[in-house]
Order: structure tokens, then C-alpha cells, then sequence
């Protein structure tokens, strides 16, 4: 590090200003790019690992032509004999449209007197006791125990059921899921309740959750359940999230393309602009070489240019890019990761510090942006000094 | 598909990059091959000085980001063992197709190698009659081609990874002693070390046979790592691997390992190299060489000791 | 000191020097005249090591100039070569006193050693009130002394200029023979390319050399 050719590197940069404040601005945008779509991805796969912490070890759907449809809840008693299995319990869940907010909360029947296998279930079993005295009873994620209150003002919830009656739960508590997006939509309710909100008939149900001893005989086991049941979709919970982290990481693959071509173009753009030095720019290096500067110190001045450049253009995006995530809830972006297709719950990306992403995003566009810039330097460092100066 | 995972396009990107500047390189050394002349006053002797000016640079680019891609190439490789059954770390990735090993191999291989090229640069560059500039470019055809090897492995390897086949992890890889030649290593893994290293020590005046002690050292550095020390880190005695060191788990110490140990090594040879072809030998950066060493040294001796002083008793 | 033998300097289609050779021992003043375009800026240019010569050898301050890799032409011409041209070639961007440091910048002096040197020139050629101006704003004699610090402030043996009187009235040229006179009685070896009488008449110079074709 040369401190001299540093300031000088400054200098030489505040008079040919118009020329980096471009470069600056376009990295930046490129970088505010590549941040916000890493930032959001690392968001939803702590959110989906979050919301995996609910899954069985396997889960077994009836699935016919391609349609899900409700499972007998009878197929229980031949899956509990395969050996390894220590547990099978039929699943009630399933989304509840409710129109005031425009979203669906998701809907899950439990038994509190069974072993829950989720933390978070555990948690809210735990916490709110109570419950074992009601008949029919509610628990919400704790978002969503805000929204109910400050809307109707009351501690119950009416859901109307397929056949158009209604049904009152009495919302006896919450509990706090480190998911945001089950906080902010989940409704624990009894097995009768959830049955008759979603309208699932005596004997069905819509999955078989299996648990297993062993995490070594799952994948074993898994394909045992399908030979015996060749209508139905087995899934091991590593399947499932692996297809999740899978769609992620597709996502943000396409946005790594469209970032690709962006990069691309921003190399030839700086190559082409650091290539064609105009007179002034020229004397300017043949003055310097006409005073003993080396094309070493040549190229280092011009490194530091962009060295002083990309920085800026880091410090502007990082900021910006977390503020368009995490403060903004990162419109747009966000509905292309989780879908437009149907309405999700609405729900708060989770804050994660993205060391990771911060690391890639530098190592993609400064070796680019300095790729671009080394051949005009070294262009710039060997011109003909005894001809620029005559 | 695995392609568009984003720490593997970021080295995708990386490796477009240094490809590009490597085809300049390689265009320049072939001319430098072939017309090379320093005593030649002619403007093409003149052009081509220039040039290979450019490539000097160009080499110390590619130096300088192949060293975080690696980095980011191990991360990526242990990010992956999610996805595979069977899989723990970067191990079991790189075991998981034909290439990995190669690859892995191939990525340490070119950047000793061009850590000794650009030695042999800063030499030459060092000597208004540039002595050197026809050895060093013979040397980049060579390079440009396990450059490119190690590219088409890359892509070979992550094209071929297939979610859906079980591997072995490092306790399969790592333990496996139906080699002669690797339980041997295993077994003396302490005495080689120690004895590289008091090689190193004894000859830090003697330049060039300190170099070559610091190859020996490199060599048996990893092999004291992955059988004695790495076991005290996961305090598992038949846990030994390379690289779930690097994972979160264990702090990242890994890469604490793997720099000291990397950034002493090449100084060294390329300290030893330096006196072998020049006759001068670079105080500093023996100095510094040995500085990494010893922090290699403590580093690999501090969680064996400290484990001791825990627990009253070795694994 | 300075030593060309038979020297040739060719471009595309003109040929300016032909077989020249000349010797100045150091501390020599010398000027160079000759017609406009006979090759005097080409001269001044290859004792810089600024361009390479086509054929011929050339020794300025005890080195061989005529085949210096560019690194190393470069670090010749800042220990050995100050340089005072006839359009001054100063950074306008900058002032006085950063134009005049700019040969220091890579080297391992100090920021503080550095405006100290400055300061100590710009004293003597008594411009020391504008350091912090920027040389655009300078009159061309005040430019010209900027551009002069520059070519001394690495205290290089060999000063050459080129032209250094064709923009200046009577009263600044004697103004600045006098600075070269002050050079001269430092020991400094000189060359001036000129076809200003003046210069010639002033009696500065030990010697002059013309080159015809
Ligand atoms: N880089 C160059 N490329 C082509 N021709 C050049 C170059 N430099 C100088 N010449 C030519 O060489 C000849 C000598 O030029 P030079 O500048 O040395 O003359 P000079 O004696 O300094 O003239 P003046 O008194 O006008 O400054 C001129 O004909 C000029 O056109
Ligand atoms: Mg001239």
C-alpha cells in the first residue's frame, strides 16, 4: 500500500469524476441485485427450516391421477407393523381462506394428549395448559392473536365450514413459533374442530405422519409404505426439504443468469470506457512516466481507482439491499420466491446475518469489476510517453 | 441444475474469467517461445516485452481470486453434503463422483504452481536483463493446461453429483486402511511431521534444502491434521477428517489450519526455489515462512493439550 | 555523463538523428541547437530513456540506456533525469505543491519529507506563496517554476529542458537563466535544447552542439 499513490489515486479521480460516479452507480445497482436476492433466499431457508421442524419422518398422501385427496385413516394399523416404525398418527391440516385479510391461515388439528413431535407443537401444548379443560379450543401463532384482537376485539374466532355453518372457537392462547410465517397464520385447534373447519369426514385424514426410530431406516422404511400402498405419495422429511432448499436455490439460479448477462455487459461497458483514453488522459500518463513512474505504479494508481470505487458502490449497496429486505419486506422479489400462484399468509422474513452472501456478491462483482479494468491499465501503463507529450 | 446454485456460479464466473486471461497468457508464451530475443532491438522484441508485462499481471490476477475460490469451492462442496445421503462434509461430496478427487488435487497442484510462477516472476522482473522471462513462459502451456483440466473436472464433478445415490463419508474414506501406503502414513503421521518440521528448523540457513524440507512439510502438515489432531477437534477418536474442521460446528477452525499451514509452505518453497535459481536468498520471507510454521505447529499442538488438560487422558 | 554513439532514431518514415553521437561529461552545460524538426526533443527524449533508440548506444550516469525494459527505464529516469518541457505539462487538477511532489509518490518518503522538499524549492524559485493554488490559475512564469521544482525535487544529476525560453518575455528568460545558473554552480549536468540567441549568447552554456541532417 502506497499512501502517496493512494491520494493521488483520488485526485486523479475527482477530475475525471463523471466517469466513476457511472461505473459507481451501475455497481452499486448490480450489487443491490445480487444482494437482495441472496438476503431473501438466506431468509426463506432459515423460515423453511424453521417450518421443517413440523414435519414427520414421513409423510404418506393419497394420490390418484396426480390429485391429492384424503387418506383412510385405516392404512394406520397396517403401516404401524412395519418393523421400525415406533409411531403413525393420521394428520388434520389444511388452509382456512379468511377474506378480511386476504390470506389463508393455515389450520392444524392436534391432540394434546398425544406426544407432539414438533418442538414448536410441544412448546404450545406446554404453555397453554388450559386447554385440556375446553371441549373446543384455539391456540394461534402469536402475529395473528394481534390481528384477531385488533379486529374484532374479542377472544374468539368464527370459521364457517364447507356446509355453511359456522363454528366459534374461544382462542384460549398463543404461542410463539420461530417461524414467522406460522405465527403469523397457524391455528392449533382440537382434531374435531380442525375436522369439521376443513371439512374432513369420519375416517380420513389428510396424511399419515410416520415416525421412526431410526433415522438410518427411514429411506427403508419409506419404500416399504409405497410397495404396500401403490396409490399413495411417500415423502421422507429430508425429501421434502431438500425440494424446498432445491426450489430455492433454482430461483435465485435464474436470477443468477439474468445477474450473469448484467455482469457480462457491465465488463465490456468498463473495458470499453477504461480502454479509449481521450488526450488529456493520455498526457496525464505520459506526464507520469516522464517522472520515473514505473508501469507497475501505473497499474497500482489505477487499482486503487477501483479499489476506492468498488468500495463505495459496497458500502452504498449493503445498506440499501437490507433495507429493500428486511425493512421493505422486500416487495416483488419476495412474491416471485414464494409464488403468486395462491395466497400464502402473509409473514415477516426472518432475520438472518448474511455473512455467507455478503461474501459471494464481493467475490462475483470486484473480480469482475477489476478483470475489466486490468487490460486498459496495462494499455494505459506501456502508451508511447515521448509521443503524447510532443 | 447444480450449476445455478449461487457459490457454484460464483466460481463458474470466476473460472470464465481467469480462462479468458489465461488464453492471453498462453497466446503471449507461445510467441515468447518462439521469438524471445533480449539482445534483439527491434520494435516486435519491444512489443512483446510489453506483453509479457501484461501477463505478469495477469498471473498475479489469477493468483489473487484463486485463492478465495478456493475457499469457496470447499464451502461449496460441504454446503452440498446436505443434499447428499450419506454425505457429512466436502469429503463425502468430493468422493461422491469419479472427478472430486482429481479436482481436488488438481486445485492445490495449480496453486503451488502459481504461487512458484510468480516467484520466479518477481526474479525476473528484478533483472534489467529479464533471465528469466523465456523459463517462465515456458512454464505457462503447462499451466494453461491444468488450468483447464481443473476447469473441466469442475464442471465434470457438479454436473455428475446425483442427489439420489448414498455415498461414504470421511469415516468410511479417511478410515480405510487397506492401503499399505496409507496406513503407514497414518501410523507415523506424528514422527513425520516432526520430523519434516525439525528438517525445516536445521536448515533455515540453508536456503534450498529448507525449501524442499517445507514440500515434506506441507505434505505431512495434512497428514498429522487429518489422523492425530483433527480427531481432538471433533474429540472423537475415530472421527478423522479433513474438512468437517471447516464446518460451522467447529467454529471455522479448519481454515486457520489450512491458511497457516498454506501461507508457511509456499513462502518457504518458493524462498528455497528463489535461492536455487537466483543465489539470493529472501531473509524476509524465510522469516515469515517459519513465523507460519511455528503457528501451524501450536495450532495443531493446542487441541491435543488442551484436551488433555480436560479430560487427564490422550484419545 | 552523457554518451551517445552512434545513435539512430527511426520512425515510420522520417529518420531525425542518423548515426549521432555526442559525449558531455558531468557537470557540462550544453545546448543543443539545430532547425526546427532536426531531432532535438527526439534527443532529449532517448537520454531520458523515454523512447528507445532504433540502433547505437547510449550511457547516461554510468547506465546503459538504450535497452531498458520499461520498469526499469522508468526507475532510471527518476533517480538520474529531471525533466522541464516547453509546455510545462503540468496536472492541472492539481496544485503547485502536489504537482511538484508527484515524482515522490511511489517511493518511501514520507507525505511529511516530501512537502518539507517542496517547501525548500519553492522558497528558492520564490513561489512559495502559491503551494496551494492550482496551476491552472498560475501565470506561465510561476507554471514554468512549478514545472522546474518538479524536474529537481528528486535531486537527479542530469537536468534536460526543452524549449525552456519560447513562451517567455526578456525579463522572465533572464530570470530563469539565472535559476539555471544556480543549477550549474550545484554541479548538475545540463542540457537545453533551444534556438533562442538569448540562451546561446548568455554565455550559460560551456558548449554547443548542433545537429544538422
Ligand atoms: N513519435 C513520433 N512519431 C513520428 N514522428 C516523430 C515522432 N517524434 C518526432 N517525430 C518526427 O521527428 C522529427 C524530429 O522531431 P523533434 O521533435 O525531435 O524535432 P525538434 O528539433 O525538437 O523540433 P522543434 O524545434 O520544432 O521542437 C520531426 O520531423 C518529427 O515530426
Ligand atoms: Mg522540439
Amino acid at each position: 500500500m502506497k499512501a502517496g499513490l493512494l491520494e493521488f489515486a483520488l485526485c486523479s479521480m475527482a477530475g475525471r469524476r463523471s466517469k466513476f460516479i457511472f461505473v459507481y452507480i451501475i455497481l452499486s445497482l448490480l450489487m443491490i441485485l445480487c444482494f437482495s436476492v441472496f438476503f431473501v433466499t438466506a431468509s426463506l431457508r432459515a423460515e423453511s427450516s424453521y417450518t421443517a421442524d413440523a414435519l414427520p419422518d414421513i409423510s404418506v398422501t393419497m394420490n390418484k391421477g396426480g390429485r391429492n385427496e384424503l387418506i383412510s385413516t385405516s392404512r394406520i394399523e397396517d403401516i404401524i407393523l412395519l418393523p421400525g416404525v415406533k409411531y403413525a398418527e393420521p394428520a388434520y391440516f389444511g388452509l382456512y381462506r379468511f377474506d378480511y385479510l386476504k390470506a389463508n391461515l393455515t389450520v392444524v388439528g392436534i391432540d394434546p394428549f398425544a406426544e407432539q413431535y414438533s418442538e414448536a407443537f410441544e412448546n404450545a401444548v406446554e404453555q397453554n395448559k388450559n386447554i385440556l379443560s375446553h371441549d373446543r379450543w384455539m391456540i394461534t401463532g402469536q402475529k395473528l392473536a394481534e390481528t384477531i384482537d385488533a379486529i374484532y376485539n374479542k377472544k374468539a374466532f368464527s370459521f364457517s365450514q364447507p356446509d355453511g355453518n359456522y363454528i366459534e372457537l374461544p382462542i384460549v392462547g398463543t404461542f410463539a413459533p420461530q417461524s414467522q410465517m406460522m405465527s403469523a397464520s397457524a391455528v392449533l385447534t382440537d382434531v374435531q374442530s380442525a375436522k369439521e373447519i376443513l371439512g374432513i369426514p369420519d375416517g380420513k385424514a389428510v396424511q399419515i405422519s410416520v415416525y421412526t426410530g431410526n433415522p438410518e431406516e427411514t429411506d427403508t422404511i419409506a419404500q416399504k409404505i409405497a410397495a404396500m400402498f401403490p396409490d399413495t405419495k411417500v415423502e421422507t422429511k429430508e425429501i421434502k426439504q431438500t425440494a424446498v432448499s432445491n426450489l430455492f436455490d433454482f430461483s435465485s439460479g435464474i436470477f443468477m443468469l439474468v445477474f450473469a448477462v448484467s455482469l457480462f455487459t457491465f465488463f465490456i461497458i468498463v473495458f470499453d470506457r477504461a480502454s479509449g483514453l481521450n488526450m488529456e488522459e493520455r498526457k496525464e500518463i505520459a506526464v507520469l512516466k516522464a517522472v520515473g513512474y514505473t508501469p507497475s505504479d501505473i497499474i497500482t494508481v489505477r487499482f486503487y481507482e477501483t479499489l476506492i470505487t468498488a468500495v463505495s458502490a459496497f458500502i452504498t449497496a449493503l445498506p440499501v439491499a437490507m433495507f429493500y429486505v428486511y425493512g421493505l419486506q422486500a416487495p416483488f422479489l419476495k412474491s416471485i420466491f414464494i409464488g403468486f400462484s395462491y395466497i400464502r399468509p402473509e409473514f415477516i422474513l426472518p432475520f438472518v446475518f448474511p455473512a455467507k452472501e455478503i461474501a459471494l456478491t464481493f467475490m462475483v462483482t470486484v473480480p469482475v469489476y477489476a478483470a475489466s479494468i486490468i487490460i486498459p491499465a496495462w494499455k494505459a501503463s506501456i502508451t508511447d510517453a515521448q509521443e503524447s507529450l510532443r | 441444475m447444480s450449476f445455478l446454485i449461487p457459490d457454484i456460479f460464483v466460481q463458474l464466473v470466476l473460472y470464465s474469467v481467469m480462462i479468458f486471461f489465461l488464453c492471453i497468457s498462453l497466446f503471449v508464451g507461445i510467441r515468447v517461445i518462439l521469438h524471445w530475443d533480449i539482445s534483439d532491438t527491434s520494435e516486435t522484441q519491444y512489443v512483446l516485452e510489453k506483453h509479457t508485462y501484461l501477463v505478469s499481471v495477469l498471473m498475479k490476477y489469477i493468483f489473487a481470486v484463486n485463492i478465495p475460490a478456493f475457499i469457496i469451492f470447499i464451502y461449496a462442496n460441504d454446503k452440498l453434503s446436505a443434499y447428499l445421503t450419506g454425505a457429512m462434509c466436502a469429503a463425502g461430496v468430493l468422493n461422491a463422483t469419479i472427478y472430486g478427487k482429481y479436482l481436488m488435487g488438481l486445485k492445490i497442484i495449480n496453486l503451488y504452481l502459481s504461487a512458484a510462477w510468480l516467484t520466479v516472476n518477481s526474479f525476473d522482473l528484478k533483472n534489467e536483463a529479464l533471465p528469466f522471462t523465456y523459463t517462465k513462459f515456458s512454464i505457462i502451456p503447462l499451466f494453461f493446461a491444468t488450468f483447464i483440466a481443473e476447469a473441466v473436472l469442475f464442471v465434470l464433478h457438479f454436473a455428475s453429483i446425483d442427489p439420489t445415490v448414498p455415498v461414504s463419508c470421511c469415516n468410511v474414506i479417511f478410515a480405510d486402511n487397506t492401503s499399505i501406503f496409507r496406513t503407514f502414513i497414518s501410523d507415523n503421521a506424528i514422527y513425520l511431521f516432526a520430523g519434516s518440521f525439525a528438517l525445516t528448523v536445521l536448515n533455515y540457513s540453508r536456503p534450498v534444502i529448507y525449501g524442499a524440507a517445507n514440500i515434506l512439510l506441507a505434505v505431512s502438515g495434512i497428514a498429522v491434521l487429518i489422523y492425530k489432531v483433527s480427531p481432538y477437534v471433533y474429540e472423537l477418536p475415530t472421527h478423522q477428517c479433513p474438512f468437517c474442521i471447516l464446518q460451522s460446528g467447529y467454529g471455522y477452525v479448519g481454515y486457520a489450519f489450512y491458511i497457516t499451514l498454506f501461507t508457511g509452505t509456499a513462502l518457504g518453497i518458493s524462498a528455497g526455489f528463489q535461492k536455487l535459481i537466483s543465489g539470493i536468498a529472501p531473509k524476509k520471507m524465510f522469516f515469515y515462512s517459519m513465523l507460519f510454521n511455528i503457528a501451524y505447529l501450536l495450532l495443531c499442538a493446542w487441541f491435543p493439550l488442551s484436551y488433555f488438560f480436560r479430560n487427564k487422558t490422550w484419545l | 555523463m552523457i554518451k551517445f554513439t552512434a545513435v539512430t532514431k527511426k520512425y515510420k518514415d522520417i529518420t531525425p538523428l542518423d548515426n549521432f553521437s555526442m559525449e558531455i561529461s558531468a557537470g557540462e552545460t550544453v545546448i543543443l541547437s539545430g532547425r526546427s524538426g532536426s531531432g532535438k526533443t527526439t534527443v532529449l527524449s532517448l537520454t531520458a530513456a523515454l523512447t528507445r533508440p532504433t540502433s547505437g548506444s547510449i550511457e547516461v550516469n554510468g547506465r546503459q540506456t538504450a535497452k531498458l525494459p520499461e520498469e526499469f527505464a522508468a526507475l532510471f529516469r527518476r533517480e538520474s533525469v529531471g525533466m522541464i518541457f516547453q509546455n510545462y505539462n503540468l496536472l492541472p487538477n492539481l496544485s503547485a505543491i502536489d504537482n511538484i511532489t508527484i515524482p515522490l509518490l511511489p517511493t518511501k518518503i514520507t507525505m511529511k519529507q516530501q512537502n518539507e522538499r517542496a517547501c525548500v524549492l519553492m522558497e528558492k524559485l520564490g513561489i512559495a506563496d502559491k503551494a496551494k493554488t492550482a496551476v491552472n490559475r498560475l501565470s506561465g512564469g510561476e507554471q514554468q517554476r512549478v514545472a522546474i521544482a518538479r524536474a529537481l525535487i528528486n535531486n537527479p544529476p542530469v537536468i534536460l529542458a526543452d524549449e525552456p525560453t519560447s513562451s517567455l518575455d526578456a525579463k522572465l528568460t533572464d530570470t530563469l537563466l539565472e535559476i539555471f545558473a544556480a543549477m550549474k554552480a550545484e554541479g548538475k549536468t545540463l542540457l537545453i535544447a533551444t534556438h533562442d540567441r538569448a540562451v546561446a549568447e548568455s554565455g550559460i552554456a560551456d558548449r554547443i552542439i548542433g545537429i544538422e541532417k
